[in-house]
């Protein structure tokens, strides 16, 4: 029967034109979407995640999140979390949200303070220029670069001071912001002496979560696993994107469906003659069935691999036209896409196997 | 010679709301045996499809039986008697019929698939059956293409492919001019006897009467005195 569903579709280019179109369309807009969701919450810690540590802490109430928090430990507080049992090497990340100034534009950046000699807190890449920027000197993004249409020797704003570019990063675009690299120096001069996390290691055999909870209890301060601060920086996308991301797949899931599901029954319906002839002369009704599905199978399957390669397509052309969005397609939400729009598909072929079900051979006779 | 196909006093009454009951076929009885040709003539509308369906098991009778090969055809469900049209019944329709998006090859191959034939015995099949009804240049053309003669005869094929006790077919040269319908209706009978099957023909092609073993004339749903 796959061969005679393939003759069906073979001969009717329209009809499968519109079937598989609208199955690739589908998979496309979810894989995109999916994709750019991935992207976002990639982005999102794609440079937090390079911090070492096994807890992080951050001033009581201020929150977890990078881009919004205003966090400073006093050094009391510092010199009790390094007293808490359990805890090992703890690295200050001194930093600070601030606004970017280039001419007419602003940008609103993470400024990290780097110690010439320590790799803690670096940038995750160096794209051209210095990796450790002297006092005066700023690293910053290659997608901050590209939107504020900086190079190296540019100067650029931060409240008072004035920075020279001296390094192209990459991996420290957050989508909310950008982080961006001074000289520790540079942050104590501006006033910025405070720590606002430190970043714990545990000691052999202590458990992160239990160390974050001594840690809270020991220093009035909020904790949580490196895991939790992660999510933490991430919850945002999830809140906001990802109810969106929900809603399309079932619109795009509901569409194609149904574009398949009227492809199938018109065809089955202007083809009523064709089948009752079918069954006049014997075929039985999981020969007609089978070939009904095989249709919604292979539109399933056509559409699918379409789509997915759409969406690769999209994926490796989004970044080179927009810096600043990310698609990131993992075999496994191409897969489980293409693989529920082929289910789609041949739940949309039982439609039009009702009206099969009900069709009276002797038909035959009256075309 | 064995009685393939037997119809004893069937009857057929069609009923729809709100109309008349419409008596179409009312205690008619016939019998065919293996190599023997039957044809059924009458006017427009005196019942000769409608007992063509039910000799093929299309249709159910109201009363009486179908026997196909001394076992009960008509009692059966659809199911079991949409087995029996695939591998014992084959069928010759007005116009052909044929499956549009298939050649003509591929018309007739499917039906040997379809009742269990290995692709390449299907294929084979397929292929003697065109050379002899004399369209095997024509097999790799679609329906479309083809004249009313050839796609006769390219049912006829798909009739025969499967290797049928019973062969029926309905109003065969309907759309066919005398000379095509003659040769359509002359193969068909040489290849059913062939094959040993029973072939009843239902026409109004009074032509056709020269090639019957047994005359059948209906009028008004019943047999006419000869």
């Amino acid at each position: 029967m796959l061969g005679f569903a393939w003759q069906a579709l073979r001969r009717q280019p329209a009809r499968v034109a519109a079937s598989v179109g609208a199955v690739a369309s589908s998979v496309m807009l979810v894989v995109v979407a999916g994709g750019v969701y991935l992207g976002l919450l990639d982005a999102m810690v794609g440079w937090p995640r390079t911090l070492r540590g096994d807890v992080v802490v951050s001033e009581a109430g201020s929150g977890a999140m990078l881009l919004r928090s205003s966090s400073r430990l006093a050094p009391a507080v510092q010199r009790a979390v390094r007293a808490v049992p359990g805890v090992g090497a703890v690295h200050a990340l001194t930093g600070r949200l601030v606004w970017l100034e280039h001419g007419e534009h602003e940008a609103l950046v993470y400024l990290v303070g780097i110690e010439p000699g320590d790799a803690f807190g670096a940038p995750l890449r160096v794209v051209v220029g210095r990796s450790r920027p002297a006092p005066h000197q700023i690293l910053v993004d290659v997608v901050l670069a590209h939107e504020l249409g900086v190079g190296l020797g540019d100067r650029l704003r931060v409240g008072a001071a004035t920075l020279t570019v001296a390094g192209i990063t990459a991996g420290g675009n957050a989508v909310l912001g950008t982080f961006a690299f001074v000289h520790r120096g540079a942050l104590l001069l501006g006033g910025m002496q405070a720590p606002g996390f430190l970043f714990v290691e545990a000691r052999d055999g202590v458990a992160p979560a239990a160390l974050a909870e001594r840690v809270r209890a020991a220093a009035d301060v909020d904790a949580v696993p490196a895991d939790t601060f992660l999510a933490e920086n991430q919850a945002i996308v999830r809140q906001i994107v990802l109810p969106l991301i929900a809603v399309l797949v079932v619109v795009s899931a509901a569409v194609g469906g149904a574009i398949v599901a009227v492809t199938l029954w018109t065809a089955t319906r202007e083809r009523r003659a064709e089948y009752g002839l079918l069954a006049a002369i014997g075929l039985p009704d999981g020969a007609l069935a089978a070939a009904v599905l095989c249709q919604g199978l292979l539109a399933g399957l056509l559409g699918a691999a379409l789509g997915v390669a759409g969406a690769l397509a999209i994926a490796v052309g989004v970044p080179l036209v927009e810096p600043r969005f990310v698609v990131v397609v993992p075999l496994g939400l191409a897969v489980e896409t293409a693989a529920g729009a082929i289910v789609v598909a041949l739940v949309a072929a039982l439609a039009p196997l009702r009206a099969l079900r009900r069709l009276d051979p002797a038909l035959v006779f009256r075309v | 010679m064995s009685e393939r196909l037997r119809a004893d006093a069937v009857e057929k009454t069609w009923r729809s709301p709100g109309s008349a009951a419409v008596p179409a076929v009312r205690g008619v009885t016939l019998a065919v045996a293996a190599r023997e040709t039957a044809v059924v003539v009458g006017p427009s509308g005196s019942g000769k499809t409608t007992l063509l369906a039910m000799l093929g098991g299309l249709l159910r009778p109201d009363a009486g039986r179908v026997l196909l090969d001394g076992a009960e055809l008509s009692g059966l469900p659809e199911p079991a008697r949409r087995r029996l049209r695939l591998r014992r019944i084959g069928f010759v329709f007005q116009r052909g019929l044929l499956v549009e998006h298939l050649s003509a090859h591929e018309n007739v191959a499917l039906v040997a698939r379809a009742a269990g034939a290995a692709r390449a015995d299907a294929a084979a099949r397929a292929t003697s059956l065109l050379e002899r009804l004399g369209v095997a240049q024509r097999a790799a053309a679609p329906p479309a293409a083809l004249s009313p003669g050839e796609a006769q005869r390219v049912a006829v094929a798909r009739a025969l492919v499967a290797s049928p006790a019973v062969v029926l077919a309905d109003e065969p040269t309907a759309h066919l001019d005398a000379d095509s319908g003659a040769r359509v209706v002359r193969a068909l009978r040489d290849l059913a006897v062939d094959g040993g099957a029973a072939l009843v023909v239902v026409t109004h092609d009074v032509r056709l009467v020269a090639l019957a073993d047994r005359v059948l004339r209906l009028e008004d749903g019943r047999v006419a005195p000869a």
